[in-house]
């Protein structure tokens, strides 16, 4: 029977392995693919200037074009080989062997690939096209931050690529956080280059609201696809759901509570103001609103139920109450640091204008970053020594602990009918377990204390026979 | 509009530095087996429960004649101390003479999540001092308290001052009225109960750790990894990385009486400070504390602030107190070359000069508070 298991488990993961390699080699494919696109695109935009440019500095761009082709093509042909190598391996592939065969061909396909794609070489041709006093405005600074996007992005989806074989440990996790930071860093540069390159004047406040309303929606997606990668694993789940529901749940309210809303001065004057991008109008609506909410909706919600059927309908109500709350507190969070983040990007605006002006601009895209990740950092370390701030994330996250507390229960109660053992029930063995152990730790403590005795009588001479 | 930089040259040779070392990174990374941590010799002398007693062997031929405990927080793991053996406390102490036990307080689960600060007290750090003691045939040996660690020290020491011979402290919240640090302050309005009831009784290690890289957000989560990325190209330093990285990460879950007590009593009513602890109907008097004790405390440290370890000296019994800051932070103080060229030597140095079983020094004359002893730049 686990003869069989095992032929079982070794043929699904062989195939699984080979889907995975199907993948990883249409993924690299289709990589190497737009590479050469890019470069035939970017040649191309050359051409203008290409016979001039091959006066000064000889045959150099057609020899780059030419190394780049062939890399392209040892690096397409070393992948074959490399795919008929996994391949086969994973036709021979068990998983007593796993660990010996795995390093073996890893460290051999890492290699390899280093020596053929020779990515240092490619990237020092690149380096040496860029560095070339001779040719004028190879790289525009429009086309410049576009090739350097492109390349940012075609690095980080290849590395994302590699990175499947890196085995799981703590090893790869710190190199996929640094993926990250690093996927960060190469579209903060797009950004921010997009921001001062087309940033209108302050003057025309109608264009530049409109200007800032855009960066500032992109800016919030960028930030908040990064935060998420590092929540824990067991709280990301109640996070990023009330998060993505949030556009259609306040829709819903909105139809919902409309008639309750419009008979309220405050609350619909502050909405008004919110759909306008008032960021303090709209936390100040999200906190009457809250408060409205408990006055009216949450006591329908928590009042006592009759029939048989009572006790689980109470549960669910309260626990729709309970979220309800958390989402208004996780509304109310997510705002203070969203108005927090834009703050701060609306000063590094500001304080980049002034560089500017003074002829100061960051020397290197590395300085803009720290100069970014400083103004952030003061900023949040400020509002987290604030006693608001504390009440505000305390009463979010006890929020979102009430109702996690009660949803467990309403899945313990409907899972109570199945015959497997739940939470609570477990708890139970296990307090048990735990008082029995402190038990057997007291009686051994008392025993060995009554033997030391004895003993000590005993040497005295004091045991009778 | 204007650029957003200035040097574009300087920027492109940046980004393809940083895509050379990703590169050069992935193949160093998948070169690397394992990640050698703790590798300085000890054997496993006593177990109970989850909770692991090591004996680290002695690097000397007459190892000092005091044994030395050390209790280290719940929250993280002991081997801080032993990252790597040319950053290691442990074979720096062992190396100076002194013979070292230390407490591995594993991993909690569910079967752990009743666990109180009793258990931990009583229990745990008692039965170890009482090994110890009878294995060595002493009535008193020295106990050294690291962050958390130090804390529960102090309460024990406070219980069972009869078994200490010289206690010490390394960065030790203690006060916990301070505002001094976000922990302080956010944790006097946290709801741990409601937290601890949320995760069935264990608090997983991941949700404590989140909650300390959100002290420092960018930091933390993104400056970090860009330096990363910045060393990828030298095996040895992806290595210290990944060791300090295994480290942080590898945080135990927390026990929900332990935690709850941890976070009331002391967070958020300070009662250690005050002489109001109880613990297993006793009232934990600091004035009970009347031993040699030195206090070290970090000057940069984030998690525990420094006015919340300075206070200790003046409400213990002692009059041979020693407070010695170093101008590190909360983890320099166990891996920069200041632990190694100064801190580890303060203690080996001060514990030897205190005496040993035959030559046991009196207290000596009080109280140094020394922002200045050692030498700190």
């Amino acid at each position: 029977m686990s003869l069989y298991i095992t032929n079982i488990s070794k043929l699904e993961r062989g195939i699984t392995l080979k889907e995975n390699m199907n993948n990883l080699w249409a993924g690299w494919q289709k990589m190497n693919d737009n590479m050469v696109d890019l470069w035939n695109k970017s040649v191309s935009s050359f051409q203008p200037k290409a016979a001039q440019m091959e006066k000064e500095n000889g045959n150099l761009l057609s020899n780059l074009s030419e190394e780049f082709i062939k890399q392209q093509k040892s690096t397409q042909e070393f992948y074959k080989r490399l795919f008929e190598v996994y391949t086969e391996w994973t036709k021979n592939y068990s998983p007593e062997k796993f660990t010996e065969m795995f390093p073996k061909n890893l460290s051999e396909g890492a290699e390899k690939f280093k020596e053929l794609f020779n990515a240092e070489k490619y990237m020092d041709l690149f380096k040496q096209m860029t560095t070339l006093d001779k040719i004028p405005n190879m790289f525009p600074l429009s086309d410049s931050k576009d090739m350097m996007a492109k390349i940012s992005k075609q690095w980080y989806d290849s590395m994302q690529n590699l990175t499947q074989f890196i085995p799981n440990s703590s090893a790869k996790e710190s190199f996929d956080r640094a993926m990250n930071s690093y996927n960060l860093y190469s579209n903060l540069y797009n950004f921010w280059s997009d921001i001062v390159g087309t940033m209108p004047s302050k003057q025309n406040s109608e264009v530049w609201n409109t200007f800032m309303k855009s960066a500032i929606d992109n800016y919030k997606n960028l930030s908040s696809n990064f935060a998420q990668s590092f929540l824990p694993e067991e709280l990301r789940a109640f996070i990023t759901n009330p998060i993505e529901d949030m556009p259609v749940y306040q829709q819903t309210l909105l139809n919902f509570f409309r008639p309750w809303m419009e008979d309220s001065g405050d609350l619909q004057k502050n909405l008004m103001l919110a759909l306008k991008g008032d960021k303090v109008a709209y936390t100040n609506f999200l906190k009457e609103w809250g408060e409205l909410y408990k006055k009216s909706y949450s006591k329908i919600l928590n009042m006592p139920m009759v029939g048989s059927n009572r006790v689980m309908i109470e549960k669910s109500l309260k626990n729709l109450d309970a979220f309800i709350q958390y989402f208004i507190h996780l509304n109310e969070f997510a705002t203070t640091l969203n108005n927090l983040s834009i703050e701060s990007m609306e000063k590094l605006v500001s304080q980049l204008g002034e560089l500017y002006s003074e002829n100061k601009v960051p020397g290197s895209f590395m300085e803009f970053f720290k100069l970014w990740s400083n103004t952030n950092e003061k900023a949040f370390e400020e509002l987290f020594a604030t006693e608001s701030f504390s009440k505000l994330m305390n009463d979010t996250v006890n929020a979102g602990y009430k109702f996690k507390i009660g949803l467990d229960d309403l899945i313990q109660d409907q899972l109570s009918v199945l015959p497997i053992p739940n939470r609570r029930e477990l708890n139970s063995v296990e307090k048990t377990v735990y008082e029995l152990r402190k038990k057997i730790k007291t009686q051994s403590n008392q025993i060995e204390e009554l033997r030391e005795k004895f003993e000590a009588f005993s040497s005295k001479g004091g045991a009778s026979k | 509009m204007f650029p957003l930089i200035s040097g574009l040259q300087k920027s492109i040779d940046e980004t393809f530095a940083l895509n050379k070392k990703l590169m050069q990174g992935f193949s160093n990374m998948t070169s690397i087996k394992e990640i050698d941590i703790g590798t300085t010799p000890k054997e496993l002398v006593y177990e109970e429960d989850k909770m692991k007693l090591y004996h680290y062997t002695p690097m000397v031929k007459n190892p000092h004649s005091i044994p030395v405990l050390v209790t280290y927080a719940l929250v993280n793991k002991q081997y801080m101390l032993d990252l790597h053996e040319d950053r290691s406390i442990v074979k720096n102490w062992l190396e100076a003479g002194l013979d070292v036990y230390m407490i591995d307080w594993g991993y909690p689960d569910h079967i752990d999540k009743f666990l109180t600060m009793e258990d931990y007290v009583d229990d745990y750090i008692n039965n170890s001092v009482d090994f110890i003691r009878k294995q060595h045939n002493l009535d008193k040996i020295n106990l050294l308290g690291i962050c958390q660690g130090a804390t529960l020290s102090t309460i024990y020491t406070a219980l069972y001052p009869e078994k200490v011979k010289n206690f010490v402290s390394l960065v030790m919240p203690f006060d916990f009225s301070t505002d001094d640090g976000l922990l302080f302050s956010w944790s006097k309005s946290m709801d741990i109960d409601n937290m601890i009831n949320s995760f069935s009784g264990l608090v997983p290690g991941d949700v404590m750790n989140n909650g300390f890289n959100m002290l420092k957000p960018f930091q933390l989560s993104i400056d970090k990894y860009l330096g990363f990325i910045d060393k990828l190209d030298d095996k040895e330093a992806i290595l210290d990385f990944l060791r300090m990285e295994q480290w942080i990460y590898d945080s135990p879950d927390q026990a929900g009486p332990m935690l709850s007590k941890f976070i009331n009593d002391l967070y958020k009513e300070n009662k250690l400070i005050n002489n109001e602890l109880e613990l297993g109907g006793r009232i934990v008097n600091l004035e009970n504390i009347d031993m040699p004790v030195l206090c070290i405390l970090a000057q940069k440290d984030h998690l525990v602030a420094p006015a919340s370890t300075r206070p200790f000296i003046n409400h213990i019994a002692s009059t041979d107190k020693t407070l010695l800051e170093f101008p590190v932070g909360h983890i320099g103080i166990f891996v920069s070359s200041k632990a190694q060229n100064e801190v580890a030597p303060a203690i080996s140095n001060w514990l030897k000069e205190r005496g040993d079983k035959t030559n046991s020094k009196q207290s000596k004359p009080a109280a140094k508070k020394s922002a200045t002893e050692p030498k700190e730049n």
